[in-house]
């Protein structure tokens, strides 16, 4: 049995999600067409919360076993994910081949990253050093701290970083400041968790010198793709099953844009099958990429782009400032915003809804969110809060955490 | 060098002991003895595993169907080396 017939059969044997929404003509014994099986999306997943997660909180499932994560905020909404431990190395497996077939960079190799949520859900600490790995929390991420963490990093000496775009803006914009010199140990920036724009990428190497790639991945299935030395986004072919959908679920044909859907091969306590993953991008499965590798190649097209703030001055800054200002927030107050979404109604006026589970903390989470947000000019804007117990509704669709209004005012 | 199936059995645990330093406290490996289950190696080990294969067999991994199947148990990398 292949490996997404397994998966398939898993699911729909032992999910209580997935037996509920079991197509008709669905027979075990039989090699199932997986175009036959319902999209899930991540309201489903909030809507019934997995009898997993109820298992794993009630105590039947044992906590050594299992690895437990928070999908991030940028699709809006926070969700717990579980992985069975030995399940969660199996999936890593190819992503680290791959990173040592293309770029030599080995598990045990010095490594920095940033990280918002640990795995188990209690407060960041500020530094984490484990390891050959030196962690830093996003949390409180003002200039002083950025500072502070170039110069962490450049004592450490690491020989890769794993860094969202945004984190590698703040460090850049550090350097230049300050007059700070690259990491001269640094060989390898593996970017992950956002749109990476080829501006970024070329200033990023030409100021450390070092080899980039793009890595596309989620705590739900772990890694999609990574992009080889050739500048192709391979998908991890052993670890999930990647189909491109138009709006109604109907799988369309290479090269043409639409919803990235993606099946975890390997997630067995919390199955992913025909998974929504909120972004958008084409596949081409007809690559012969000089790198060897035959799996197919993605291209991420809107992704997790939201819109562009946009300031006076004509500048496009990265809406992802309040996934971080949101994420910073659920660090001290326990994961208190289940749900978002910032509207840019004016240069200096947006908008912000929240799904909140107390509101007793309104006014610091107004506080906080103001403080989390980095860019100077936009910390001087006006903001309007807006509390909602009623879950948020994007464009009907999929829920974008930001969107920018100003045109159609 | 063609190798026997029982040959390349007996390389992989040695790889195992030696050049991973897994200490199996005097078990017996065998040929279902599962690599991540069993003997749970981590993300470093199966890297280390991985390359020192590729380089006693001059063989190479690619990121297939294949791969977390062949990694599943002593046995199954042994018959898939051989297989390649």
């Amino acid at each position: 049995m292949d490996s997404l017939t397994k998966i398939i059969s898993h699911a729909y044997k032992n999910s209580l999600l997935y037996q509920q929404k079991k197509p008709e003509r669905y027979e075990e014994s039989k090699e199932p067409d997986i175009t036959e099986f319902p999209i899930i999306q991540k309201q489903d997943l909030f809507h019934n919360v997995p009898a997993e997660i109820m298992d794993y909180v009630m105590g039947r499932i044992p906590e050594e076993e299992v690895v437990q994560m928070s999908t991030s905020g940028s699709t809006g909404i926070c969700l717990p994910v579980l992985w069975y431990k030995n399940d969660y190395r199996r999936s890593m497996a190819p992503l680290w081949m791959l990173r040592k077939k293309y770029y030599n960079i080995s598990p045990n190799d010095k490594l920095c990253y940033f990280y918002t949520i640990r795995e188990d859900g209690e407060r960041d600490p500020v530094y984490e050093f484990r390891n050959q790995t030196l962690g830093f929390s996003k949390c409180s991420l003002d200039e002083e701290r950025i500072y502070n963490i170039y110069q962490m990093i450049l004592d450490f000496g690491p020989k890769w970083m794993l860094l969202q775009p945004s984190m590698a803006e703040l460090l850049l914009e550090a350097a230049q400041k300050f007059g700070l010199p690259p990491v001269k140990e640094l060989e390898y920036i593996e970017f992950s968790g956002e749109m990476l724009f080829q501006e970024l990428r070329e200033r990023v190497k030409r100021f450390f010198g070092c080899q980039v790639s793009d890595q596309y991945g989620s705590n739900e299935v772990n890694s999609i793709a990574l992009e080889c030395p050739h500048g192709n986004m391979h998908c991890t072919g052993s670890n999930v099953y990647v189909e491109i959908t138009d709006e109604k679920g109907k799988v369309i044909s290479d090269d043409s844009e639409g919803e990235i859907i993606v099946t975890s091969l390997n997630n067995r306590i919390m199955p992913f099958v025909r998974y929504r993953i909120g972004d958008r991008g084409r596949i081409r499965h007809d690559i012969k990429c000089s790198c060897g590798n035959r799996n197919p190649v993605l291209e991420l097209t809107m992704g997790r782009s939201n819109d562009s703030i946009r300031t006076r001055q004509g500048r496009k800054i990265n809406p992802y400032i309040f996934v971080h200002a949101v994420e910073a927030i659920n660090c001290s107050y326990d994961d208190v915003i289940k749900q978002f979404q910032v509207v840019q109604r004016d240069y200096n006026r947006f908008r912000v809804l929240l799904r909140i589970d107390d509101h007793s903390v309104k006014e610091d989470i107004e506080k906080l969110f103001v403080r989390y947000i980095l860019e100077p000019e936009l910390k001087q804007a006006e903001y309007e809060f807006i509390y909602s117990d009623s879950f948020i509704n994007g464009d009907g669709r999929k829920l974008r955490y930001f969107t920018n209004d100003m045109e159609r005012e | 060098m063609q190798y026997t199936y029982e040959e390349i059995k007996e390389e992989i645990i040695k790889i195992i002991r030696e050049e991973i330093g897994w200490n199996d406290n005097g078990c017996t490996f065998g040929e279902e003895t599962r690599l991540i289950d069993d003997l749970e190696l981590d993300s470093v080990m199966i890297v280390q595993l991985i390359v020192a294969v590729e380089e006693k067999f001059q063989i190479e991994f690619s990121d297939s169907e294949d791969l977390l199947k062949c990694l599943e148990t002593i046995g199954s990398l042994a018959e898939w080396i051989i297989g390649n």
